[in-house]
């Protein structure tokens, strides 16, 4: 039953190629929907192209049924899956610190990589950013310890917890979510697009 | 929306209502299916431990440890090891042992092994890495420590009906002799150990992609 434990069965060469062949896909896949475009990522924040929204909740909510329907068939122990602790107070303040630095820079810490990987230079000043962000925040760190562990530590903290619901119906409420998140990004983006149509149009004023 | 995107969407709607349908497996679930396994496990004595081995690791302060107790109310009041919780088998099946943090070596115990192997059973089909069983139950236990016998051996698995079978004078619990080493009279005991703490391999966590 999964997860496997792939450097006891198979070895850390094993496992170490597991993270390059999945690193790859992922990587691919993100160049392959336009996420190595800087242009395009913010084009969601201007509500202009909602790509970003639909390939990310698409993955994960598809990543959230299968998961879930293979520990409902007994292929997956999902107890055995390791889930990020949640701290509520620094994950809403690094939330927000990520937002920003995606609007203003272009691009995500991943997408950051994936523009470098095809030679972009914003994607590589981005990259840079992020290491000298890294390695300011690592030596500070200690600074700012105590609120970083104890903000709302809410330790192996999922959706069902919270709701006090079952997984599956959980699972379920996400994926009408993200369906109607798709419908409303749909219109957002004819919107969106018909009102900068309007703007640009001759005679109107800018 | 085009045609595929509709299909897509029609798929997912169907899984997660199919999802939500069939559920998550119980712990009973989980056990029937694992069943085989487990007695093999079982039948290997791999996770069945020694008092002596036990009496180690009780002394081991360095050691997270959980002793959980599946006799009656009545047994576990007249004798118990120190530290050890009385659990019903069904609440092994609950979801506080998950959150048990994951180096923690849980030992399940009876009075002999019939109990404490259904709830060895019911923990390892958790996933719970570090569950083990007290070989010969309390009633060994009480051969060893309380009445000196340590150069006994293990009884064979399967051994006796989980009544306990010595005579108390008082309900003292942990309070009676021989329910915890004594750190200066420590008493030894010839043993294999077999208890491996294994923690749940903790992956970095992801990025946003």
């Amino acid at each position: 039953m999964a997860p496997f434990d792939i450097a006891t069965h198979w070895g850390t060469w094993a496992e170490n190629l597991s993270y390059l062949g999945f690193g790859f896909a992922f990587g691919f896949i993100l160049e392959r929907a336009g996420f190595g475009s800087s242009r395009k990522l913010v084009a969601q924040f201007y509500l202009r192209d909602m790509t970003v929204l639909k390939v990310m909740f698409t993955a994960i909510v598809v990543a959230l049924v299968l998961n879930f329907w293979a520990s409902g068939l007994q292929w997956l122990d999902f107890s055995r899956v390791f889930v990020n602790p949640t701290f509520l107070g620094s994950g809403i303040l690094g939330g927000l610190l990520l937002g920003m630095g995606f609007i203003i820079g272009g691009f995500c810490p991943g997408t950051a990589l994936v523009g470098a990987g095809t030679l972009k230079l914003d994607g590589m000043y981005f990259l840079g950013g992020v290491l000298l962000g890294s390695f300011i925040f690592g030596e500070t760190a200690p600074l700012y310890w105590a609120f970083l562990e104890q903000s709302g530590s809410l330790g192996r903290f999922t959706l069902a917890d919270w709701l006090h619901l079952e997984p599956g119906v959980v699972v379920l409420l996400v994926v009408l979510l993200a369906l109607a998140m798709f419908i409303a990004a749909e219109k957002l983006e004819a919107w969106a697009q018909a009102r900068a149509a309007g703007s640009n149009a001759p005679g109107v004023q800018q | 929306m085009n045609r595929f995107e509709l299909y897509g969407a029609a798929l997912l709607l169907s899984a997660a209502l199919g999802l939500a349908w069939h559920g998550q497996p119980s712990a009973q679930d989980r056990l029937a299916r694992q069943a085989p396994r487990l007695d093999e496990r079982l039948a290997s004595e791999e996770v069945r431990i020694d008092p002596g081995e036990l009496y180690d690791l009780m002394g081991n302060e360095q050691l997270p440890l959980a002793l959980l107790d599946l006799r009656s109310e009545a047994d576990y009041n007249l004798f118990h090891l120190r530290g050890a919780q009385r659990v019903e088998l069904a609440q092994l099946g609950q979801p506080w042992v998950r959150e048990l943090p994951s180096a923690t070596v849980i030992v399940v115990m009876s009075n002999d092994e019939q109990a404490a192997e259904v709830g060895f059973k019911l923990l390892a089909a958790q996933g719970l890495l570090n569950a083990y069983l007290l070989g010969g139950g309390i009633n060994f236990w009480l051969d060893v420590y309380r009445d000196g016998q340590l150069g006994a051996a293990l009884p064979a698995r399967g051994t006796g009906d989980d009544t306990l079978r010595q005579r108390f004078s008082t309900a003292l619990g942990a309070g009676q002799p021989a329910t915890h080493p004594d750190p200066l009279h420590p008493l030894k005991r010839a043993c294999t150990a077999k208890v491996k703490a294994a923690a749940a391999a903790k992956r970095p966590s992801g990025g946003c992609g």
